[in-house]
């Protein structure tokens, strides 16, 4: 660091290429909704103003093309697992999944015959977020926690 | 109109094949002998304004001799009266009454795809809920409920899906 000190303006900074990138990815984390069951009207509550996921760069978004994060929240079922599988496939790279609930997590209490047992079944999962339904600070917890994996990330050289 | 009119009438009528009686604030009218079922229903809709079908319900009773039995339940928005007319069989055939009441389409449907019942004379039988690949009628008593050995069946959509829990 002695090399380049005082050589440079104030106003410049100096930092790698990967740490922009992630650092602009976990900023504007926008997720598609996949609000299967009771767990997207908790989903709905963090996203309105008492805990206001705006604030965190999260802008829900109605469409997988436009998403690089999707959050299952509830329960997915037999019918609806090729709809959960082909939403993943139409979301460009790169793209983080968390499941929301013990539902989508395990199949929770739903051990019957329509029920699949975890989301993870159908897509690779990066968090998972037990409760039934889980408090907005659990979704919190999770989204931290993928803000952390994202900066952990090589985008120039893998 | 009230029920007790509506059983003075429908004894008349249909005397000593009908079981009509007031329970939990429920009326029910019981046929017991099944070739009446459906006159039952017609008289129903046509001369006591039940025009309007909320819902059929099927119930599975394996230990019993007639093992299904059949619920409609009926409204009458004239009379503001709501009756339960059950009938009951020892197999699931039972007559279809989309002849009667239209509306009653969608809900045999429902019955044929989660308990196996089957309406006779009904224009389109077939899975309204569960997958065209789907065997046997989940809410009958006899079905396990892990049964997933079906998820298999089909990849309905080509996306290569393997269920494994």
């Amino acid at each position: 660091m002695g090399l380049i000190e005082r050589k440079l303006p104030d106003n410049v900074l100096t930092t790698s290429v990967d740490t922009v990138i992630n650092y602009c990815r976990k900023s504007s984390i926008w997720p598609v909704t996949f609000g299967l069951a009771c767990c997207a009207i908790e989903m709905m509550a963090c996203g309105a103003a008492k805990y206001d996921f705006d604030r965190m760069g999260i802008i829900f978004r109605g469409t997988p093309r436009q998403s690089d994060l999707m959050i299952v929240a509830g329960t997915v079922t037999r019918k609806m697992a090729p709809v959960v599988r082909k939403v993943y496939l139409q979301m460009p790279e790169p793209k983080w999944v968390i499941a929301i609930g013990s539902c989508a997590t395990s199949g929770g209490i739903y051990n019957t015959y329509s029920t699949v047992q975890g989301v993870d079944e159908i897509i690779p999962v990066d968090f998972y977020v037990p409760g039934c339904p889980p408090r907005p600070e659990a979704f919190y917890d999770a989204i931290v926690a993928l803000q952390q994996k994202i900066m952990t990330e090589k985008v120039i050289r893998k | 109109m009230t029920f007790e009119q509506l059983v003075q009438n429908l004894d008349a009528q249909f005397s000593g094949k009908l079981n009509c009686y007031t329970e939990y604030k429920c009326n029910f009218i019981k046929v017991k002998d099944a070739s009446v079922y459906k006159d039952v229903l017609k008289a129903l809709k046509n001369d006591a304004s039940f025009l309007y079908i909320v819902d059929v319900v099927a119930t599975h009773w394996p230990k019993k001799k007639e093992k299904f039995e059949i619920t409609i339940n009926l409204f009458s928005i004239q009379n503001k009266l709501r009756i339960f007319v059950k009938v009951a069989g020892e197999d699931n055939k039972f007559p279809s009454i989309t002849d009667i009441w239209k509306g009653a389409d969608l809900m045999e449907r429902e019955q044929y795809d989660l308990m196996g019942i089957i309406f006779e004379g009904h224009p389109n039988l077939k899975r309204v809920l569960l997958p065209e690949f789907f065997e046997g009628h989940p809410l009958r008593k006899d079905f396990p409920l892990k049964e997933r050995a079906w998820f298999n069946n089909a990849d309905e959509q080509g996306l290569g899906l393997k269920f494994s829990r």
